[in-house]
This record gives C-alpha cells, sequence and structure tokens, in this order.
C-alpha cells in the first residue's frame, strides 16, 4: 500500500514538471526560431513545385497582415468628434 | 360749480399720483434695460474665451490625429516592406531548389518559364496594392481635409452669429425700454445660432459614410489583386506540370 502511494506520488511530481516542459517545447515548434508571433513561418524550399505554390500562397496570407486595421483609420479620423460637439457649449443662454 | 371744482380735485390728484409712478416705471425698466446691457458687455469676452479654449482642444486633437495617422501609415509601410523582403529571399530559395532539381532541358526551361510567371504575377499583385493604397490614403487625406474644412466654417458662422446677436441686442437694450423681451429674443437667438451649429456637425460627421466606401473600394482592389496573383500562379503551375509531363493531367 505504501509502495503504491509512493509510485502514485512520483507519478503526481513527474506530471507537475512534464507539463511546463511539454507546453514549452510546444511553443517552441507552434513559433520556429525567429518568427515573432502572428507571423507565418517561412516554408522550406524542397523543389518540389507545389510547395513552391504554397509558399506563394502563404505569402499573400502575411503581406494581407500588414495590410489589415484599416478601420482603425476611420476610428482615429473621426476621434476629435466630441471636441468639435462641444464647441457650440461655449454658449449658455441662461446667463443672460 | 362745486361740482367742477371737486372733479378737478380728482383729476389733480390722479395726475399727482401717477406721474410719479409713471415715472418709477421708466426708470424701473430702463434700470432693467440696463442690467441686461451690462449683462451682455460682462458675457461677451467670457463666451469668446470659451470659443478660444474649445478651439485650442479641437486643434491639438486635430493635430494628434494627423500625426497617428502618419504614424500608423509609416509603420504600414515598414512593416510591408519588411515582409516583402524575407518573401523574395524565401521565393528565391524555392528558385533555387526548382533549378537545383531540374535535370532536362525540358524541365530547365519549365522552372525558368515558372520563375518568370511568378516574378511578373508578384511585380503586378504588389504594383496593385500598392495602387491601392495609395489611393486609399489620399483620398483618405482629402476627406479629412474637407472634414476640417467644414468644421472651420461651421465654427466661424457660430462664432459671428454670436457676435451679431450679442452686438444687435446690446444696441437695442439701450434703445429699448422693454428688457424682457429683448432678453428672450436673445436667448431664441443663441439656441437658434447653436442648433444650427449642431445641424452642420451632423452633416459634417455623414462623412463616415464617405470612409466606409473609401474602405470597401480598398479592400476591394486587394482582393482582386490577390485573386489575380493566385490565377496567374494556378497557371504558372500548370504550364509547369504540363511542361515536364505532358502526358499528366495537372
Amino acid at each position: 500500500m505504501t509502495g503504491k502511494n509512493t509510485i502514485a506520488i512520483i507519478i503526481v511530481i513527474l506530471v507537475i514538471m512534464l507539463v511546463p516542459v511539454i507546453y514549452f517545447l510546444n511553443k517552441q515548434i507552434i513559433l520556429t526560431p525567429g518568427v515573432k508571433e502572428g507571423e507565418i513561418a517561412l516554408p522550406q524550399a524542397t523543389g518540389n513545385i507545389d510547395d513552391a505554390v504554397d509558399a506563394l500562397l502563404k505569402e499573400i496570407d502575411d503581406e494581407q497582415s500588414a495590410l489589415n486595421g484599416v478601420e482603425d483609420e476611420k476610428s482615429l479620423i473621426i476621434s476629435d468628434s466630441q471636441e468639435i460637439s462641444d464647441f457650440s457649449q461655449s454658449i449658455n443662454e441662461n446667463e443672460f | 360749480m362745486k361740482m367742477n371744482s371737486k372733479k378737478l380735485s380728482i383729476l389733480a390728484f390722479l395726475v399727482l399720483t401717477l406721474i410719479p409712478i409713471l415715472i418709477f416705471a421708466k426708470n424701473a425698466t430702463t434700470t432693467a434695460g440696463n442690467v441686461l446691457c451690462n449683462k451682455i458687455v460682462e458675457i461677451f469676452p467670457k463666451i469668446t474665451e470659451r470659443f478660444t479654449t474649445r478651439e485650442a482642444k479641437i486643434i491639438e486633437k486635430k493635430t494628434e490625429i494627423s500625426q497617428k495617422i502618419q504614424e500608423r501609415w509609416t509603420e504600414q509601410d515598414f512593416k510591408l516592406a519588411e515582409k516583402r523582403t524575407k518573401w523574395d529571399e524565401n521565393r528565391n530559395e524555392h528558385f533555387a531548389k526548382l533549378q537545383e532539381k531540374a535535370q532536362t532541358d525540358v524541365q530547365k526551361q519549365a522552372v525558368l518559364t515558372f520563375i518568370q510567371a511568378v516574378n511578373e504575377a508578384v511585380v503586378a499583385r504588389r504594383l496593385a496594392i500598392d495602387t491601392a493604397i495609395t489611393n486609399f490614403r489620399q483620398a483618405m487625406e482629402q476627406t479629412r481635409i474637407s472634414r476640417q474644412t467644414a468644421i472651420g466654417a461651421a465654427k466661424n458662422t457660430l462664432r459671428n452669429s454670436v457676435s451679431t446677436i450679442l452686438d444687435k441686442e446690446k444696441n437695442e437694450c439701450v434703445s429699448d425700454t422693454n428688457a424682457v423681451a429683448i432678453r428672450q429674443n436673445l436667448k431664441n437667438e443663441l439656441v437658434a445660432a447653436k442648433e444650427k451649429y449642431q445641424s452642420d456637425y451632423q452633416e459634417i460627421e455623414k462623412i463616415s459614410t464617405t470612409i466606409d466606401q473609401l474602405i470597401t473600394i480598398r479592400k476591394a482592389a486587394i482582393e482582386k489583386a490577390i485573386q489575380d496573383f493566385k490565377v496567374a500562379v494556378e497557371k504558372a503551375r500548370n504550364d509547369f506540370k504540363i511542361a515536364v509531363n505532358p502526358t499528366a493531367t495537372p
């Protein structure tokens, strides 16, 4: 019974130790060295025409990611709306 | 005779009683008029000061917006250029590997044709995207400037209206005795001027629709560039496969 408990404790400790290691390794694989988060990893050249074409399609996706967020420019341009609207608050007819 | 004397006494009493009342009433109205005149003289500079303060806030915000847009565009250009350089290198690696693997003259020629077709497609895609970006930015800049001009005009209209209203009512309160009516008129005119400004402002804010249209045009142009590129690349792949293996179905 004591032996079984010891084994169970050892397994639990191993699991606790392995979880962060697996998580770290997994993250390394996803990101690939030199690739920033959110970026598309550069595909390895193989000499295969289909791989070359796939790389071209990934190139478009990556380029498109730099072109996103144009809606924010609209919000930015009209972000002075409150100040403009408040201009007429300079007048208080009840002061007279 | 006695009767006439009584009437005269009553008349004299009435005249003597009413004259001070009338004089007092006249003075009272004149005083009310003076109070209003003084109010106008006192408040007019305050309104001008508030206009200036709010104007400064608008200018500050306008400058901030302009800077942020320029920063955003610069950053976007930098990221795009960075990505393009990175992918140029990667594409050349793929081309090199294809050339390395090509053994026969037919295969070598097929690779060269593929490379040329892809390079042309890349140039066309980038040109189309760059044009879409430039057109969008120019249109956005024009829209922004038009908006600022319209805002400036609306502000000037309000300032001038207030100035005209206060000048007019100031003159009236000196000459006219009906201070209550003048005050009410003054308030009504000021409210109308404010409402006119708000109406102008609402009209200016319809710019949102224009910007939405510009965004749609930009997106459509970029989407077309990408679709054209995909078609060109697919054709290049098929041509390559047919060239190296004429009997195979691509």
